[in-house]
């Protein structure tokens, strides 16, 4: 009678102790890193998604641009074949390049668009450049926000009382984007955005 | 004396100096929102503000969506997209688990412009609809600088745009910003997760609420206080037993739930004459704050964005 009371009590003890030391809040955080970490694949997903659709309308107006096209199409054939873990720095930074060639790909690509006036004006072409706008954007927000994500992850896990359960359960701090790669990504949508429309050819 | 006041006066300074950092850490700062339209650059007089505001009260009181404006002067350093994001993160426009907002950004001075749209909404206002409505409506009419007008046109036509999806039927604004974010959670283990490990934090807080409470009745009524305290004590004591037999999932959640709870029945019992006062008075305050986003003050539901809409410049 007398051990089980104590069996009990040691058991409370425990749960109340693991809920001290910060258990539940890393399994929290843990699921907000995954769902920020799917909202970053979503984006990219979609941005992959619009690349056939604007070669086509593309190569119907500057074919002579073999070149630039081909390029677009090889680095998307590469971001549809990469399988990433977030979870493994070495993976994450493939990720990183393969989807950073494609980025500058696509900015390439958006900068000789601008030497075909008929291309520019076509309607087909400007919701497609509004919608690659709008993926970039969603791109770099949902990227923002995975690394604020990770960033309290790790914050979380390695601030004190945390880390010896953290370090109990063999959980450990997770890779996160790099910075030079953040530049090298964010420079795509700034070179469609830096070229205003010309005198407004709109209805 | 002069101790206390001078310990006062250096708590009041790191205040301040937490205040200033974070100032300066946040690049250029986002107004309050208090109205739908925010006009930080005095551009609209209180006749356009007007013309501008109806349809979008309409609008929410239909579809229970939220359409704000905000023009400043400049989002420098950071570009209107962050800038848009970052003001739709601290108004929350649109409703919480809907996310039918929609943010039009001016940026006066940079001549640049973008129309920030909730999750809830982008299939209602694709990308290529904002963008349209940025080159149709706001584009040549800013050119000539009209303001008002472009404005006008623009939140017209996203307003109808909003009107062409089928979104829920409006809630009144309390329960659209409490329920659902309360049955997300009750929903999947029939407790609050959160409750377990917040509580330590959450310590101090408690501590200074009831020493703060505690004052203020020991000026009303001794023996009420004391009553309370009893019946508190003894409600305390029997949710904490049952939380041990296994009926309540969290022991400091019961224990602190019925301490509330007994307090405020024996204090009400002693003393029901101040204690019905006190409850009539937040009642009125609940209900004036309940009525108020239809009238002068206004505030954003909970909604979300992930950085849909477009930009444009003039």
């Amino acid at each position: 009678m007398r051990t089980k009371w104590i069996a009990r009590l040691a058991l409370l003890g425990l749960v109340v102790m693991l809920a001290g030391c910060g258990y539940n809040s890393m399994q929290r955080q843990d699921e907000s890193v995954k769902a920020a970490w799917s909202e970053v694949l979503n984006q990219y997903q979609r941005r992959a998604d619009l690349i056939p659709n604007l070669v086509a309308t593309v190569k119907g107006y500057a074919q002579q641009e073999q070149d630039v096209l081909v390029k677009v199409t090889e680095a998307r054939a590469k971001v549809g074949q990469i399988q990433v873990n977030a979870e493994d720095a070495a993976s994450l930074a493939q990720f990183q390049q393969t989807q950073g060639e494609l980025s500058s790909a696509l900015s390439r690509l958006m900068v000789i668009t601008e030497n075909y006036p008929n291309l520019k004006s076509d309607q087909g072409f400007r919701d497609l450049q509004a919608q690659l706008e709008g993926t970039e954007n969603r791109i770099t927000v949902a990227r923002n926000r995975y690394i604020e994500s990770v960033a309290g992850y790790n914050t979380l896990i390695r601030s004190f009382p945390n880390n010896l359960t953290a370090m109990m359960f063999g959980y450990e701090t997770k890779p996160n984007f790099s910075v030079q790669n953040e530049a090298q990504i964010s420079t795509a949508p700034k070179v469609e955005f830096a070229t205003p429309p010309p005198v407004a050819p709109t209805n | 004396m002069s101790l206390r006041c001078l310990r006062a006066v250096l708590l009041a300074l790191v205040w301040l100096g937490v205040a200033m950092g974070a100032a300066l850490a946040q690049t250029a700062s986002v107004p309050v929102l208090s109205a739908r339209i925010t006009d930080v650059t005095g551009t609209l007089d209180a006749a356009a503000v007007a013309r501008i505001e109806a349809p979008l009260a309409a609008l929410e009181a239909s579809k229970g969506s939220q359409i704000a404006v905000l023009i400043v002067a400049s989002t420098a350093p950071e570009s209107i997209e962050a800038y848009a994001v970052r003001a739709f993160e601290q108004w929350k426009l649109g409703r919480a688990g809907v996310d039918d907002g929609v943010l039009l950004v001016v940026a006066k001075d940079d001549r640049t412009v973008r129309i920030e749209v909730g999750y809830g909404l982008e299939g209602a206002i694709p990308d290529v609809a904002a963008y349209r409505v940025i080159q149709e409506y706001l584009v040549p009419r800013f050119r000539e600088g009209d303001f008002a007008g472009g404005i006008e046109a623009a939140v017209g036509v996203l307003a109808k745009l909003v009107e062409g999806e089928a979104l829920p039927a409006p809630m009144s604004p309390a329960a659209a910003t409490a329920a659902p974010a309360a049955d997300r959670y009750q929903n999947v283990t029939g407790y609050d997760h959160h409750a377990e490990d917040k509580w330590i934090s959450m310590l101090p807080i408690v501590l200074v609420a009831f020493v703060f409470v505690r004052t203020v009745l020991e000026v009303m009524v001794k023996a009420w206080w004391r009553r309370g305290l009893v019946g508190g004590l003894v409600l305390a004591a029997a949710a904490g037993g049952f939380s041990l037999a296994g009926l309540f999932p969290s022991l400091p959640w019961s224990i602190g739930l019925g301490f509330v709870v007994g307090f405020a029945f024996a204090a009400v019992k002693t003393g029901a004459s101040g204690g019905g006062g006190g409850y009539a008075s937040s009642g009125s305050y609940r209900s004036s704050s309940g009525s108020s986003s239809s009238g002068s003050s206004y505030s954003g539901g909970g909604g979300r964005s992930g950085g849909g809409g477009a930009s444009g410049r003039w």
